[in-house]
């Protein structure tokens, strides 16, 4: 039995020692992240069974909790680094042949630190080793934005940063003022405490963080970074944006509001501000004539359905809304990997230039048709299995005129997506586009995605077995204090 | 998974995802699997397809539910007859033509999930098969190219708002009962809130009406139906279609019969929701008629006259009387067959001379006599004349309208009929006779492989018209299914209603004699002389070769002066307008990312103000 | 009390600068000050008046004149935090100069819409 603080520990030490073995020997540096990822990968499956019996609470330095950092590995925290661990796998393998990013041994680095980040994320049991770990991520998006290092690029990663600090001030600042008033940042302990203290503190407190964690999970209006930083950024990373980062935040979002606060009325907050990202999302998609820019609002729009779900505040919509984090997360994945090398081969990131892409490389086509049609949740891909259930859960919740407009949204973004894929197949193409054939890299890893995809769809109810405790997890209070701390 | 189900659904998915694999190897191998598969699944249902134990399962937290019955068969069998001979059809059809795996693919895709839809017995099977019909089929909507991406986008997002209508009335069911089978509402249906019933009706109205292609919904129709490829367009008409019917059966008579709808309120003693059925279903009869008549492209006009027939349809389940549904089931059966049998021959004048504009064609007798002899038989089951099956549908709606005493709806009914002669008339005499356009000299029949699935169609036609028995105690078995009414009664050799009977053996009988007479007359003294089609004089002139003698272009003028300021008022266009007004105006709020940084930092700081304002409404 | 204010004025000067200073030096400059502000607040909730800091090697010290040693922890954190994105927003702005020769965020706004 290893230990789980390896999970983090390992792509962290990794990211240093990168740069170190590249000069030793060079395969083993270009190949050492997707091993540690790999072996990442499996660890953290391997705690699956354990987590969900019972969460694993690791303790560091021998201080217990409530007093010192300590890891929590419950049911929630390790489909969140399962899913985490697995994008960033299919990330590091699309990356082995992926022409544009060089120097390769900074863009692995940066990619580590931000896997590291978002694991710590999701795994702390500190709250302040949150802001911490988020900041982390945070930092090393920033700095994936500029890495291509043009004008545009630079100019995403300024604005990502100016928005991306203003949050965490005020995220840390909503620390301060929680540990002002009780004293610990064990998320346990502020649990248990925090019914007796004075609203005056905590309410400042859970706004400070809503907004802090906001920013980070495209919450319109939020969300001005996001656009420019997905399109910006090399294209896998457009990837790792859609289904890391921003995952994590909206874990850390759920964490605080479910586990600490639990405010229903800050909760019920998150419906219209969801329902509200998500149809701006999908009406700022509608005319884009940038792919990746595309995608990015659409996945604002995707996000604003997830955190719809969220707010519902039932077992069922948090079940919906992980369930559809993660097919969001396999789906973002697929089609911005796709899109890379739609962008590659066609030589331009206009939609206008892809014409007839569908027949000089098939399979890329086809398979951004498969994560178009499941990001559209169309059966049987796993997309229709959450859409369906959170729409089913709003209006079990009542909330039947936001399930409409969320289906509003959901036409809107079937046009786009449409119009983009009868162009890929149906118009003739430029002359300049060549036929070409995938690198084995790329062929992988958006296979294994497509597959990911096809059997989540056709088996939908196995991923419930680690969804039902999670959403458990966030709804029971009292589970989570009785874990950590001890009955 | 039962046998039944796996036996049945297997080899079809099975078949249709191996099409792009398979087609790759032998083009044959691809035909005869798709077909085995349509056929196994074809002679399974109709053998079967009654007594079938239902199939419980739990998915998601859901309880969920296939099952087959004689309705679902009724259905199952249309579907899947129409679709082996479509598929016999396109196979020569596609011969020739590229990415016919990609047809195959998506046709045998729609096939499939048809069955699916019919197999499900809750509403969550079937919305996942619905939206798998609906993509699969709006892939071969867009078969031809990007001209085609308007249409299919269009039908795409028009199915897309039917389906999510449905979406909302089915978890609106799934939140108020707590169940999605169809079978449970019926029991527990009372304990809805009056709007949420009305909310489910006009929810499902609008899902199943889009595909029915009822009116104002139709407006997909004409464009999907006139760019598909021929072969699929016969079955996208004839079956396809003929699944919104099987849902609206489902809404009117299923999930509550007209007694508890009735509960909503009811006009002369009729549930005002199927009164408004019934009116809907008139009025589109109507009117799609109407635009039938002016249409210069065949497959258009076919497209209108499909909506048009289907409103027959709706109006009879909007009768909601035995007459009433029996007749819109039968109608459902004759117009499978006659509007496939219709878009088929289209088909074979398209696979000869490559087109289907009227204005284009004619004279195709000599040539194409066989195709010739499927479209006027089509006509004629299409206006209803005896013997053909068009008929009996016909009269058993009339019956049941006199019956209801329905006056308003009859009449229409009735203009809307005749009017249909028109078009139906057209659609002989601007392809098939008149003057041969010089170009279509060498034209020739279809070939064997083509004309057998056409001359199927044609029996099966002239069988329930002549012997209409047969298809109504099946239609009355599957009628015992509806808890809302009571299943026709069959007699041994006439239909009856309680305004009258009927002897159609008689009358075919009597037609028939009547025919051989006048052939035989005609064949012992043939008194006229042949006249070749240019052996006239213009004022004692020879007629110049390449003189237009057959006006084909804009065949009903003084019908379109008529009516032409009313059929300028077009759906359509108010639709496109609607949604282009709608895209620039979502478009409008692309603005608000003005790509300022610091503009983006004001929103946080807005945003976190606007949270701090409102605190105390957050906390509770 | 004057330190909770002083810690507040800075968050405040520091948001001010961020949203309406044109030159983007003086926004990451913002951008710090809030931070220093946070920082700054952060240590203040931990002091109590006439206190010292819980250095355990020097022999004067006992424990009950200590102040409460997490906020000073954590600020040793968010500090680094600071300085690493200080760091790394003017390494952009450098490079934004480069390609733009302008430090004007009003300039710079090729991504929008």
């Amino acid at each position: 039995m290893l230990d789980p603080v390896l999970l983090i520990a390992l792509p962290l030490l990794t990211a240093f020692l990168v740069p170190l073995v590249r000069r030793a020997w060079r395969p083993l540096g270009e190949a050492l992240p997707l091993l540690t990822l790999l072996f990442d990968l499996a660890l953290a499956i391997s705690y699956v069974p354990r987590a969900l019996e019972k969460p694993i609470v690791v303790i560091i330095a021998g201080w217990r909790p409530p007093l010192g950092i300590n890891l929590t590995i419950g049911p929630l925290g390790i489909f969140m680094a399962v899913m985490i661990l697995f994008v960033a796998v299919l990330v590091a393998i699309y990356s082995i042949w992926y022409i544009r990013v060089e120097p390769k041994e900074r863009y692995c680095m940066l990619c580590l630190m931000l896997v590291t980040g978002s694991l710590g994320m999701v795994l702390t049991g500190d709250i302040f080793n949150l802001f911490v770990f988020m900041e982390i991520t945070s930092i090393s998006a920033y700095a994936l934005t500029a890495f291509i290092r043009d004008r545009d690029g630079s100019e995403a990663a300024f604005k990502y940063l100016i928005i991306g600090s203003l949050a965490s001030n005020f995220f840390l600042l909503g620390v301060v003022l929680i540990y002002s008033s009780t004293g610990t940042l064990n998320m346990a302990d502020l649990a248990a405490k925090m019914p007796s203290v004075d609203p005056r503190i905590a309410v400042p407190a859970v706004i400070l963080m809503v907004v802090g964690l906001g920013v980070e999970s495209e919450m319109f209006p939020l969300n001005g970074w996001a656009p420019d930083a997905y399109s910006m950024a090399p294209t896998p990373i457009g990837a790792v944006f859609g289904a890391i980062v921003v995952k994590g935040a909206v874990y850390a979002l759920a964490r605080m509001l479910y586990t600490i606060f639990n405010f229903q009325g800050v909760i019920h907050f998150l419906v219209i501000m969801g329902i509200v990202t998500l149809l701006m999302g999908e009406m700022a998609a509608l005319r884009q004539r940038q792919i990746k820019r595309m995608l990015a609002f659409s996945s604002i729009g995707q996000m604003g359905l997830i955190l719809v779900a969220l707010g519902l505040g039932t077992a069922g919509g948090l079940v919906a809304a992980l369930f559809h984090m993660l097919n969001h997360a396999l789906l973002k994945a697929l089609l911005f990997l796709t899109a890379g090398y739609l962008v590659y081969h066609s030589g331009s990131k206009e939609i206008a230039d892809m014409d007839g892409m569908g027949r000089r490389v098939p399979l890329l086509a086809v398979a951004f048709s498969i994560g178009a049609f499941g990001i559209m949740g169309l059966p049987p891909l796993n997309g229709f299995w959450s859409k369906f259930l959170v729409i089913s859960e709003t209006v079990k919740a009542h909330y039947v005129a936001i399930a409409a407009l969320a289906l509003v949204g959901s036409v809107i973004e079937a046009v786009y997506y449409l119009r983009v894929v009868g162009r890929l197949f149906f118009k003739p193409a430029d002359e300049r586009v060549r036929a070409a054939r995938l690198p084995v890299s790329a062929f992988v890893s958006l296979g294994l995605l497509v597959v990911a995809v096809v059997v989540i769809g056709l088996y939908p109810g196995w991923v419930m077995h680690v969804l039902q405790p999670a959403a458990h997890e966030l709804l029971d209070k009292s589970f989570y204090i009785h874990s950590v701390l001890g009955p | 998974m039962p046998e039944y189900y796996a036996k049945l659904l297997i080899p079809l998915f099975g078949a249709a995802l191996l099409t792009p694999l398979v087609g790759r190897v032998s083009r044959f191998l691809r035909d005869a699997l798709l077909f085995a598969a349509a056929a196994w699944a074809l002679a399974l249902v109709s053998l079967a397809g009654t007594s079938v134990a239902p199939w419980h399962f739990h998915l998601l937290g859901f309880d969920l539910v296939w099952r087959a019955n004689p309705l679902t068969q009724l259905f199952s069998v249309l579907v899947l007859g129409l679709g082996v001979l479509t598929l016999w059809f396109a196979f020569p059809y596609m011969r020739e033509r590229e990415r016919a795996n990609y047809f195959f693919f998506s046709f045998g895709m729609s096939i499939a999930a048809s069955i699916g839809v019919l197999v499900a017995g809750d509403f969550l099977s079937l919305f996942f098969f619905w939206e798998m019909m609906t993509w699969s089929s709006f892939l071969n909507v867009i078969y031809y190219r990007y001209e085609a991406q308007a249409a299919g986008l269009k039908y795409f997002v028009m199915s897309l708002i039917g389906a999510y209508s449905m979406l909302l009335a089915l978890v609106l069911v799934n939140a108020t009962l707590g169940t999605l089978q169809f079978g449970h509402v019926l029991n527990s249906w009372s304990s809805l809130a009056t709007s949420t019933q009305w909310a489910i009706w006009a929810l499902l109205l609008v899902g199943f009406g889009v595909k029915a292609a009822m009116m104002p919904l139709h407006t997909w129709a004409p464009d999907a139906y006139e760019i598909s490829p021929a072969p699929f367009t016969a079955f996208f008409s004839g079956a396809l279609s003929k699944l919104g019917v099987y849902g609206l059966t489902v809404l009117l008579f299923v999930l509550a019969g007209p007694e508890l709808w009735a509960r909503l309120g009811s006009l002369w003693q009729h549930p005002i929701t199927h009164y408004t059925v019934a009116w809907i279903g008139a009025i589109t009869a109507f009117v799609a008629t109407l635009i039938a008549v002016v249409q210069e492209d065949a497959k258009r006009l076919l497209a209108y006259s499909s909506v048009g027939q289907i409103g027959y349809i709706l109006l009879g389940l909007g009768i909601a009387s035995t007459l009433g549904v029996a007749g819109a089931f039968y109608q459902a059966l004759n117009h499978a067959i006659f509007k496939g049998l219709l878009f088929l021959t289209v088909g074979a004048v398209f696979y000869r001379t490559g087109t289907h504009r009227m204005d284009e064609l004619g004279g195709l007798i000599k040539k194409m006599p066989y195709s010739f002899v499927a479209m006027l038989l089509g006509v004629i089951s299409l206006a209803g004349i005896p013997p053909l099956s068009g008929f009996p549908a016909k009269w058993i709606l009339y019956e049941a309208l006199v019956e209801k005493h329905m006056v308003g709806l009859l009449v229409v009914a009735m203009i809307a009929s005749t009017a249909a002669f028109l078009y139906a008339y057209r659609l002989i005499n601007t392809i098939f006779l008149g003057q041969l356009p010089e170009r279509f000299e060498k034209v020739e029949e279809v070939p064997w492989s083509m004309r057998i699935p056409m001359f199927v169609l044609v029996l099966f036609t002239l069988w329930f018209g002549v012997y209409p028995q047969s298809a109504l105690r099946w239609i009355s078995s599957a009628m015992a299914v509806l808890p809302g009414v009571q299943p026709i009664q069959v007699g041994d050799t006439s239909l009856w209603s309680p305004a009258g009977t009927v002897n159609l053996m008689l009358t075919a009988n009597i037609i028939g004699a009547v025919f051989l007479t006048v052939l035989i007359v005609l064949a012992l003294w043939p008194r006229s002389r042949k006249v070749g089609q240019l052996d006239i004089h213009t004022s004692g002139e020879p007629v110049p070769p390449g003189v237009n003698l057959q006006y084909a272009t804009r065949f009903y003028q003084p019908f379109e002066r008529a009516f032409g300021p009313w059929l300028k008022a077009s759906a359509d266009r108010l639709y496109t307008n609607l949604a282009q007004n709608l895209e620039n105006l979502f478009d409008l709020m692309r603005y608000v990312y003005t790509g300022d940084g610091q503009t983006y930092a004001l929103y946080v700081i807005l945003f976190l103000a606007g949270m701090f304002l409102f605190a105390k409404n957050l906390v509770f | 009390m004057v330190y909770y204010v002083a810690a507040l004025s800075l968050i405040l000067i520091g948001t001010y600068a961020v949203l309406t200073k044109k030159n983007i030096v003086k926004i990451v400059l913002g951008l710090s000050i809030a931070e220093t502000g946070v920082n700054l607040l952060l240590i203040t909730i931990g002091y109590v008046k006439g206190r010292t800091a819980p250095i355990f090697s020097d022999p004067s010290f006992r424990p009950e004149k200590m102040v409460d040693p997490v906020p000073q922890a954590l600020v040793l954190t968010a500090i680094v935090i600071g300085l690493a994105v200080t760091a790394l927003a003017l390494a952009i702005v450098i490079r934004l100069y480069d390609h733009h020769k302008t430090l004007n965020i009003e300039k710079i706004r090729q991504l929008k819409w």
